[in-house]
């Protein structure tokens, strides 16, 4: 267990909660920081589950859980979200604190402040005690999503290929690669066409009895007849070029 | 064509291929025919769900010059004739139906890999971003190669 001074508060880092639970039991309580005068808790989950633990007054990282990185030196809970950090107080309890909450928040936005080098904005959600501190980094931090979306295409794995680069898009991800990737990604637009191909079964049937001794070559067939065979695809056709046929042969290499 | 719940499922049909060309499979698979952009001649593709990606014989894509440009997008693919280098690059094909046997299934823009490394004549129909947009069925009895759009794709009919 870490403990960072926080002046007139404490900061703890703790495992997962749910681990905690597991392993802690009801004692869990004594292993907190027994001299803290008030026990928060940073929760980058739900405000639920440290809160129990901690006591009345709780401090959480409000997010919906999607798409958040965490911070790793900030394993106790302080989320990113898509690059913007929200570090949400609330609670009446908080009037009974108000030192209390100013130094925490205090030193967390100089915390967070450090992390990400970025510039800070205070707002207010309304009333005097419901908060939000919100660190936008002055830099973007996007994801790689052009090389993360390369990696999934060369990985097979067209359905996270295509979520990313809607998520990219979305992001306002421009440029040539997003465009090529869009057109890899794209999804091919089917219609019908009332052109059809003749019925191909003496083809088949001469693939069935004749293939066996035309391996090597491209062929041209049509109905039960060979019409053309090359050593290459472009000897067949400059043969084929030079025939009158009445249907379009069905071409084949024969392995 | 065949139905579902009452409502068209496929809009077309063609007889397929199972008995290896050539004999260069050792077993049965199934091979559809395709018809290429701009050209008139059908010729077959082996239909493989559980290919990632459509392949485009070598010749073909020579053909339409999809080979040597920097058209598309580089990949490395592995396949069971060991890691392909090439590029995916978009191709227009046609899966004909055959003579009254119901509309064929045109598919402008489809992604497909192609290699200058790739075995010579052999095409691949796999299921990203082909046969995940149409709905296919299969007749082993009369080889029959059922399909139609499944409207995952934009439409566009005629």
């Amino acid at each position: 267990m870490t403990i960072a001074d926080l002046g007139t508060a404490r900061f703890s880092e703790l495992p997962a909660s749910q681990a905690f639970s597991q392993q802690q039991g009801k004692a869990s309580l004594n292993r907190l920081p027994p001299e803290l005068p008030e026990r928060q808790s940073l929760s980058g989950l739900t405000e639920g589950f440290w809160h129990k633990y901690a006591g009345r007054l709780w401090l959480s990282y409000a997010t919906d859980m999607m798409d958040v990185d965490i911070i790793p030196s900030f394993t106790a809970g302080i989320v990113r979200l898509r690059g913007e950090t929200t570090l949400q107080t609330r609670g009446a309890v908080l009037s009974q604190n108000r030192d209390l909450l100013a130094a925490i928040r205090s030193r967390a936005l100089k915390l967070l402040e450090d992390s990400h080098r970025g510039a800070m904005t205070i707002r207010s959600l309304g009333g005097d005690y419901d908060i939000d501190i919100c660190v936008r980094p002055s830099l973007p931090e996007k994801p790689p999503y052009v090389s993360i979306i390369r990696a999934f295409i060369d990985e097979d794995k067209l359905a996270a290929a295509r979520k990313l680069l809607a998520t990219a898009i979305s992001e306002g991800e421009r440029g040539m690669e997003i465009e090529t990737l869009q057109t890899v990604l794209a999804l091919p637009k089917v219609r019908p066409s009332t052109k059809t191909d003749a019925k191909r079964d003496k083809e088949y049937q001469w693939l069935q009895r004749f293939a066996a001794a035309h391996r090597g070559k491209w062929v041209a067939i049509s109905g039960e007849e060979l019409v053309a065979e090359g050593h290459s695809l472009k000897e067949l056709r400059a043969k084929l070029a030079g025939l009158a046929l009445a249907k379009p042969p069905l071409v084949h290499f024969i392995s | 064509m065949l139905k579902l719940d009452g409502a068209d499922f496929t809009i077309g049909r063609a007889k397929f291929f199972d008995d290896p060309p050539g004999g260069g499979e050792p077993t049965a698979k199934v091979f559809i025919r395709i018809v290429l952009e701009g050209q008139d001649t059908p010729i077959f593709a082996q239909l493989d769900t559980g290919s990632p990606w459509s392949i485009l014989a070598r010749e073909h894509a020579e053909e339409l010059g999809l080979l040597g440009n920097a058209d598309g997008m580089e990949k490395n693919l592995s396949t069971r004739e060991g890691m392909k280098a090439g590029r995916l690059v978009k191709v227009s094909l046609t899966i004909p139906a055959d003579e009254d046997e119901g509309q064929s299934l045109d598919i402008p823009e489809a992604t497909v890999f192609v290699s200058e490394d790739w075995p010579v004549g052999r095409s691949f129909i796999g299921y990203g971003g082909l046969i995940e947009l149409i709905r296919i069925g299969l007749d082993p009895q009369e080889n029959y190669f059922y399909f139609g759009p499944n409207g995952l794709g934009e439409q566009h009919p005629e």
